[in-house]
């Protein structure tokens, strides 16, 4: 579903930000609250577009919307969201046509991600391996992000991704080597 | 470090842009809609709501940022000679009944305003979207070229042209469009978001307008002011009010032309509630928060013996929290005769002024010996904490020795007035946590909603929002409740209805109202809806 063709709905519920935080199913808010950068951040890291990062967040947390009142606890619509956004962008990449493309920096704001601020972070390592992650395979994207960006545990990702743990573990194995060997060359003092 | 260690600091969770959570909101909020209300109605009245909705949901999405990000914007005012009002304009018999101190004098000298930030800088980007439809493309182009227009006529403002322009600047604003769904009966949807851009920080504020509609073949006719014509010009017209209102910093003679309006004692008190009512809207909402203002509003409170007006001037006061309102609510405490005014002063001595030991003192004197239940409750509620409030608000609707609309008015308060302490103790921010409690709530209570539904086409309404909040399946006073809405319930409510019906899979009563629908009901939008429900509820079970 791309929300971004939506029609918009016949109908709405009344204005003011009082209707709105009733109407609103308060679970809702607090899951968009919490879980927000977390589905932002896989989808732009795997996708490695902001345009539709932001487009599958959208869905991921419509989704959820739609799905809440089967929500049985927050780890359970925590697992729930990983899964919904991981299994979007993976959708989105399988199809051709959307595969990240270049554009010019004249007319559109970088995508690229904002550096890091914390000081023990190396920024040129943290860009560099934003860009390697882009190079991996989508699934191996998609592991290394819910190992590193959402550390799960090998059993974890496999239930995300409808894996094998051993596939799990092969794609992590490969990936960091494969990474940390393209970064090994580099001045970033690994 | 460790390279993992490296992987873990350098694939850390960003933040996207807020206008995101806004666009999330809204599109969530026209699901709700649809979801609970489907079906097509007049075009104008759904663009408005809409609209409305997209504001509230930019500001729920406001509300939710860090507090860190949500400081609000520096209000750019530059004095000139035609200052407030000068203190001799003003009546001497501000507020009577409150013990005059040198603060709250209506002095109303010209204030310490900080220089505007001119110019604002605006860099509208073009249209992103892959637009095949040529009649969509050129709508939206159409619409950007007037939208553009339109704030080039704003003389503190300047258009760039693309982002090179904006380098080096402090601070931009960004306006994008996107296409929302097709293009339907010569009309093109749009999704409008404007965001402020401060380069080296990730948190820029920003608004979302969705749904706004573009019509080439619509002719420009004069529309109301804060409404919008769907033709290009008419819309720009509008969205670009709105901006100025909601996204760029105040317009300091605005501003000041408002101000000396709310401050001036030979209007019409109306128009001064109506000139400290667009100060509080306006962006960051931090005009009224200036001392004078404060004082415009104490003056007017007093002066005016209208009692509608007076609650509506302290419902404007929500969060100011200046020390000067103190002592005119207490006077409003002690000597006025309306209910309303009373109760909407206490809610602000609660919630604003709960930990003062001035307002502490008024609120025990209120709690003891108002003439009205709720006022009491309320000042209870500031002293007792969030438990006893609870617990207050069931027990009345319980309570069959009260009037039907008392029960119903202390409902209606509780709903609208949520807990503002989130994460302490009992703390409710909506009626739906406190009825996911069950602790809290039992049957008894559920029944006795039920049994208040059918009394008010408002209070039908408020607990069709908490009905949706609630979303519990399978408890038989939720059937009951669901049931007495569905009496009499218009063809948006039933939409709402059925949803909450079908998760109620157990119950015969549920089925039964189902079937009945999905058989009899004259819209076959809803037959089909509950045809599903039932279809749904049949293989669930």
């Amino acid at each position: 579903m791309r929300t971004t063709n939506q029609k918009p709905a016949a109908s709405i519920p009344d204005e003011g930000l009082q209707r709105a935080r009733q109407e609103m199913p308060n679970a809702f808010l607090q899951a968009l609250r919490e879980h927000e950068s977390r589905v932002y951040s896989i989808a732009l890291r795997i996708t490695g577009r902001r345009v539709d990062a932001e487009e599958l967040t959208q869905d991921a947390f419509l989704q959820l919307h739609g799905a809440l009142e089967r929500m049985v606890d927050p780890d359970h619509l925590k697992r729930w969201l990983l899964r919904a956004v991981v299994h979007l962008c993976l959708n989105r990449l399988r199809d051709e046509r959307r595969r990240p493309k270049l554009v010019s920096i004249d007319t559109l704001p970088p995508d690229s991600e904002p550096p890091a601020t914390e000081a023990a972070v190396d920024p040129l390592l943290t860009a560099r391996l934003h860009q390697l992650l882009l190079e991996l395979s989508t699934e191996a994207r998609a592991v290394m992000l819910l190992r590193f960006q959402e550390d799960l545990d090998p059993s974890g990702i496999a239930a995300v991704l409808d894996m094998s743990v051993n596939t799990v573990k092969s794609h992590l194995r490969r990936s960091i080597d494969w990474m940390r060997e393209q970064c090994a060359g580099e001045n970033h003092g690994i | 470090m460790e390279f993992e260690q490296q992987l873990r600091a350098a694939f850390a969770p960003r933040d996207p842009r807020p206008e995101l959570r806004s666009r999330i909101l809204t599109r969530a909020s026209i699901q709700e809609g649809a979801k609970g209300k489907g079906g097509r109605a007049n075009r104008t009245i759904v663009v408005g709501a809409i609209l409305a909705f997209a504001a509230a949901a930019a500001m729920v999405a406001w509300s939710l940022r860090d507090e860190s990000a949500s400081q609000p914007v520096v209000i750019a005012i530059t004095p000139s000679t035609a200052g407030p009002t000068p203190a001799s304009e003003v009546p001497q018999n501000a507020e009577p009944s409150a013990p005059r101190t040198k603060e709250t004098t209506m002095a109303s000298d010209p204030q310490e305003i900080p220089p505007a930030p001119s110019p604002i800088h605006i860099l509208m980007l073009p249209l992103q979207d892959d637009i095949s439809d040529p009649v969509a493309r050129t709508a939206i182009n159409t619409f950007q070229s007037e939208l553009a227009e339109t704030l080039r006529a704003i003389p503190e403002l300047v258009l760039l042209s693309d982002l090179k322009q904006a380098e080096g600047l402090p601070s931009y604003f960004r306006i994008t469009v996107r296409q929302l769904g097709e293009t339907r009966d010569g009309i093109t949807w749009i999704d409008l978001e404007g965001g402020e851009e401060i380069p080296g920080k990730r948190r820029r504020n920003g608004v979302a307008l969705s749904g706004l509609p573009i019509d080439l073949a619509s002719t420009c006719v004069p529309v109301p002011e804060g409404q919008m014509s769907p033709c290009p010009k008419g819309l720009a017209s509008y969205v670009s009010g709105y901006l100025r209102k909601r996204l760029f910093p105040p317009d300091p003679g605005q501003l000041l032309q408002l101000q000396n309006q709310a401050l001036n004692a030979s209007l019409e008190s109306p128009r001064r509630l109506e000139a400290l009512t667009e100060l509080a809207e306006t962006k960051g909402g931090g005009a009224l928060r200036e001392a004078a203002m404060v004082r415009a509003a104490i003056n007017l409170i007093s002066t005016s013996a209208d009692p509608t007006l007076k609650a509506q001037v302290w419902k404007l006061m929500k969060g100011i929290r200046h020390p000067d309102l103190i002592a005119p609510l207490a006077a409003t405490m002690r000597n006025e005769f309306d209910g309303e005014v009373r109760l909407q002063a206490v809610t602000r001595l609660q919630e604003d002024f709960a930990s003062d030991p001035a307002a502490r003192e008024v609120l025990e004197s209120v709690a003891r010996e108002d003439s009205r239940p709720l006022v009491r409750a309320v000042a209870q509620r500031a002293l007792g904490g969030e438990a006893d409030w609870n617990q207050y608000v069931l027990t009345s609707v319980k309570d069959a020795s009260k009037t039907d609309m008392e029960r119903i008015e202390v409902f209606t308060y509780f709903v609208s007035q949520p807990c503002s302490m989130a994460g302490a103790s009992g703390c409710f921010s909506s009626s739906g946590q406190l009825f996911r409690s069950r602790q809290s709530v039992d049957d008894e209570a559920m029944q006795a909603l039920a049994g208040l539904a059918g009394r008010s086409s408002e209070f039908r309404q408020t607990l069709l929002n908490v009905v949706n909040e609630l979303r519990e399946s399978d408890r038989p006073a939720m059937t009951s409740l669901l049931l007495a809405l569905l009496d009499g319930a218009t063809t948006g409510e039933k939409h709402q209805l059925i949803t909450g019906l079908s998760s109620q899979h157990t119950d015969p009563r549920s089925r039964a109202a189902l079937e009945k629908i999905a058989v009899e009901d004259p819209d076959s939008q809803l037959r089909e809806l509950a045809a599903k429900a039932l279809r749904d509820s049949s293989s669930n079970n």
